[in-house]
């Protein structure tokens, strides 16, 4: 457990003296959130939205380009004579990236709610389970980034190119009602989709649908599957 | 004496390439082995398997009566490692990086004491992408030591130092081993192997082809001694040809070169002496462990 903590502790460090990675986790949705909040009203539509940006930049553009740069870097190869196991490893990553994406989020709520009572979830329960799991998810693609690129370089392009589209068509940026008709429909069969809605049901109150439940189980089942199965240490 | 890495007929290949070729050794408790080679010989890759961090193809590896596949969690308590290829987080600092690794193990050693050994109390704040090479690497080095292992494994420990660095990391290394551990030490410096090995396993083509003390390994080559001095004037080589223990004369652009004996220093001198032949730069070369390894494995250094 030491270990772990310190592990954590060390990796928390490093996060908060990547200034490109503060900005798009704690800067950019501000800016977004300023951008298009101060036209009035949508607060609810644009927030859930926000979030799962967070999410998606977390696991998309950050955890990709870490991993596979301490695995290109011999990073993980010097761990691998220590006595940490790798999933304490892997764990410790998650927990920062966790905190990292929580981070962001709680500074979107706390501006937004400065100006609306909308930033408050009508379900906080499902919000906070809703977001753990789509972190769990977006993370988890991220790990098959990782996995699969042969270098830090290669992983930093796929994330983006991953993240990029997904951002934009799945309703994360814009709200989905600001979309064309075709651009939801492709947006819809993205995996940023089912953690945009539920974060959204969770919002409103709507409550979850099984069908998004049952998008948000599998992407994560089928992408840490992957991962695990794929992730070298060298 | 206690074995304390044994490994037999091990071998490993990459595709079509062999990397080790049934290499067999054993490290005695205490003592220091050097593992030499020309590059791609196998060295890298025979340490490797006993660290645990690759699997033979075939073979046998015990690492303090551990198999570093089926115990490998055990094994990484007690032993430390140097890689030749390795690398920190760019942002990490170097008491961070200490602290870290310090926590990894049971028992650690102190690492503010280590921080001092190793000279980098100065850098101690400094982060690991602001280190020179030589820095890097003690810190390498340091980290090895940081969970008191009983076998210390190090991998090109002074590539990248200047000179005087590396007497003083030879110094340090002597040190690890006063204070009870075992060190395998990959190398391809033969002067580094020479002084700071008990005994140096020479390796070629994925195969041990000698393993004994330096000393050894040097008598083996049945070398005697060498002399090279600069006549200051005509000389006459035949003079020297016909003393005792002289085999072979020869002239090296203005130098004289004589080979023989072990008395040749004495004899030649006197003879030199005698005839009132002023000479100067008079110099002895023993026979070295460079001098075994081309003989053994037949070539020079693949660098």
């Amino acid at each position: 457990m030491r270990a772990f903590w310190k592990l954590t502790k060390a990796e928390l460090k490093l996060f908060t003296r990547e200034p490109l990675a503060i900005f798009f986790v704690l800067a950019f949705p501000l800016i977004l959130l300023w951008l298009n909040g101060s036209q009035g009203g949508g607060m609810d539509r644009l927030l859930p939205g926000y979030v799962a940006l967070v999410l998606a930049t977390v696991g998309l553009t950050q955890l990709p380009s870490v991993l596979a740069t301490y695995r290109e870097r011999g990073i993980l190869r010097r761990l691998a004579t220590t006595p940490v196991p790798p999933v304490t490893v892997l764990g410790a990553q998650l927990v920062v990236h966790l905190a990292a994406s929580t981070a962001g989020v709680a500074l979107l709520l706390t501006v937004a709610g400065a100006f609306d009572d909308v930033a408050v979830p009508r379900s906080i329960p499902a919000a906070v389970l809703v977001y753990l799991a789509g972190a769990l998810a977006l993370y988890a693609l991220g790990f098959v980034v990782a996995a699969l690129a042969p270098n830090a370089r290669t992983a930093n392009v796929v994330g983006f190119v991953v993240y990029f589209p997904m951002i934009f068509l799945c309703g994360a940026v814009i709200p989905r009602e600001a979309l064309s008709s075709s651009m939801r429909r492709i947006g819809e069969l993205l995996p940023l989709a089912p953690v945009v809605t539920a974060l959204r049901d969770a919002w409103s109150g709507a409550g979850i649908t099984a069908l998004t439940l049952a998008a948000l189980a599998a992407l994560i089942a089928v992408a840490a599957a992957v991962g695990i199965r794929l992730f070298r240490w060298e | 004496m206690a074995t304390v890495v044994e490994v037999t007929e091990l071998r490993k290949r990459y595709g079509e390439t062999v990397a080790v070729d049934g290499i067999s050794l054993t490290v005695e408790a205490g003592e220091i082995l050097g593992i030499v080679g020309p590059n791609g010989a196998g060295k890298t890759t025979t340490v490797e398997i006993m660290e645990g961090l690759r699997r033979p193809d075939s073979g046998r590896v015990r690492v303090l009566g551990l198999d570093p596949r089926r115990r490998g969690a055990e094994l990484r308590q007690r032993i430390g490692v140097q890689l030749q290829q390795a690398a920190l987080p760019d942002r990490l600092k170097v008491w961070e990086a200490l602290d870290l690794y310090a926590s990894l193990y049971r028992d650690p050693a102190d690492w503010r004491r280590l921080l001092e050994d190793w000279g980098l109390e100065a850098k101690g704040n400094a982060a690991f992408a602001d280190l020179s090479g030589g820095q890097r690497q003690r810190l390498f080095i340091a980290l090895s030591l940081v969970g008191r292992p009983e076998v210390v494994f190090l991998d090109e420990l002074t590539t990248g130092l200047d000179p005087q660095a590396r007497r003083a990391t030879w110094e340090l290394v002597k040190q690890v081993r006063a204070k009870g551990a075992t060190v395998v030490l990959v190398t391809h410096f033969m002067e580094e192997a020479e002084l700071l090995c008990d005994r140096v396993a020479i390796v070629d083509r994925g195969r041990v082809v000698a393993l004994d003390t330096p000393g050894a390994l040097v008598r083996g080559l049945g070398a005697g001694q060498r002399l090279r001095f600069r006549p200051l004037g005509p000389f006459d080589l035949d003079s020297l040809r016909r003393l005792p223990g002289v085999d072979q004369v020869e002239r090296d652009g203005d130098q004289v070169v004589v080979a023989g004996d072990g008395s040749l220093l004495a004899t030649v001198a006197a003879a030199l002496a005698a005839k009132a032949v002023p000479v100067a730069d008079l110099r002895s070369e023993g026979a070295n462990l460079e001098d075994a390894f081309l003989a053994l494995t037949g070539r020079g250094q693949r660098d």
